[in-house]
């Protein structure tokens, strides 16, 4: 039964591995689809994707905005941070400020993020793509804005991979979901300013990205860890649910340079005050974490 | 039931300890094919089987241009992925690309895609196991 299907992550079936014991030694097919079985739930796991905070930051700058540090949570409260809920969450708050930082070219600040972030990754002992040796080539590259990003982007990837690998997937839930709010709420504090209709579109459009999100928590089975930022996201999807999306039938073309493209001409309307909701909102469940 | 647990308990040490082996063979082998392009921090490799089948649920926001890399280790056959929209509406598939495993893209408007990825079952008498990773980059 090669079959397919699933949502949010991903669901696995295997197969003709299957067949060979079917025939040859019945009495394994039970032990096989037990072990398929454990198989799709750890790979349903693996298997997640959201835009990066880096795509937010860099419609911040695209827009013509400045850089605000003042938005961005201080380094300073890196060593408030105990219990491996709040460490991670920060850790994926520090990580959206480092791409903030990075895509503006704020080179000592980006030094200082991942300094912030190398720090809370040893206190929770991960021991992947945030350390020193990538801090040197961070310092090595930062007059190449090109460089510093795809360090950044790249420590961040396999922090991810690490924790996965290490059975430790809570925790990559919990920094993809910091580094989600933060992005959010970066581009909450734009939306308030002069000709920010894009900024306000792709607000609108975390409701798509949030739904990704925690059709991933399901996966979790109400783990413990997972609860509290769960509860989170579900009330701020509450308030992204008030955002309309209109889509049409999705279109494929080639563009006059070559390249594919796609589309359905979707589009997201956030109202005023449903924009002010969501920004105090995110401000409250935040200002929770970083304080 | 004993030898069922360890089996699974087994199972579940050497799948971790491969799973290991997919962080190297995607930094090595995936990620070059990523340049001129801002990696995706989603972390997505694993150990597929002959005949196992994947589908990711991707947001791609309108105005980018994407690439998306999905391989598998040379111990796999040739892996085979579409992108379909939430519809099921197939997009592309690399069956008739030049570029088995990049596709280049532009979205004019922000979109979930679907990336269904096959390991074919080559029918041999073993059934081979090894990395397949997904990742995507943007254009900064």
């Amino acid at each position: 039964m090669v079959g397919l299907v699933g949502f949010a992550a991903v669901q696995f079936t295997s197969c003709s591995g299957c067949q060979q014991a079917k025939t040859e030694q019945p009495s394994m097919d039970a032990k096989k689809d037990s072990m398929d079985q454990a198989r799709v739930e750890q790979l349903k796991k693996i298997f997640f994707n959201i835009p990066s905070p880096v795509e937010m930051a860099s419609l911040i700058k695209d827009q013509g905005y400045t850089y605000e540090k003042k938005m961005l949570n201080a380094v300073e409260n890196v060593d408030k941070y105990m219990g491996e809920v709040q460490q991670a969450v920060n850790l994926g708050i520090y990580g959206a400020d480092l791409s903030y930082a990075s895509i503006f070219d704020q080179k000592q600040e980006s030094m200082t993020y991942f300094a912030a972030a190398k720090k809370l990754a040893s206190a929770m002992a991960i021991d992947g793509g945030i350390n020193d040796s990538t801090i040197t080539k961070l310092a090595e590259y930062q007059d190449n804005r090109d460089s510093v990003l795809k360090i950044v982007t790249g420590a961040y990837a396999d922090l991810n991979g690490y924790l996965k690998e290490n059975n430790r997937i809570e925790v990559s839930a919990l920094v993809i979901s910091g580094g989600w709010l933060e992005a959010l709420h970066l581009c909450l504090q734009y939306a308030e300013k002069p000709n920010s209709d894009l900024i306000r579109q792709r607000i609108g459009e975390q409701k798509m990205v949030l739904e990704s999100l925690l059709k991933y928590y399901e996966s979790f089975n109400n783990k413990p860890a997972l609860a509290e930022m769960k509860a989170d996201l579900l009330e701020i999807q509450k308030e992204l649910n008030k955002v309309e999306i209109t889509a049409g039938k999705t279109t494929v073309s080639k563009a006059k340079d070559g390249v594919m493209t796609i589309g359905n001409g979707s589009k997201a309307t956030v109202k005023d005050d449903t924009l002010k909701a969501l920004n105090v909102l995110v401000k409250k469940i935040r200002s929770k974490y970083v304080a | 039931m004993k030898k069922l647990i360890a089996s699974i308990f087994l199972f579940a040490l050497v799948t971790v300890g491969a799973n290991a082996q997919c962080r190297a063979f995607t930094k090595n082998r995936v990620l070059p094919n990523l340049i001129g392009f801002v990696q995706n921090e989603n972390y997505n490799a694993a150990l597929f089987m002959e005949g196992d089948e994947a589908e990711l649920l991707m947001t791609f926001y309108g105005g980018k241009d994407y690439r998306l890399v999905v391989m598998a280790h040379p111990v796999l056959p040739e892996v085979e992925f579409e992108v379909l929209d939430t519809n099921d509406e197939l997009l592309y598939t690399n069956k008739t690309a030049s570029n088995k495993n990049v596709f280049d893209f532009r979205m004019s408007s922000t979109q979930q895609l679907k990336v269904r990825v096959r390991v074919p079952d080559s029918k041999g008498t073993m059934v081979r196991q090894g990395c397949v990773t997904v990742v995507a980059g943007h254009k900064s």
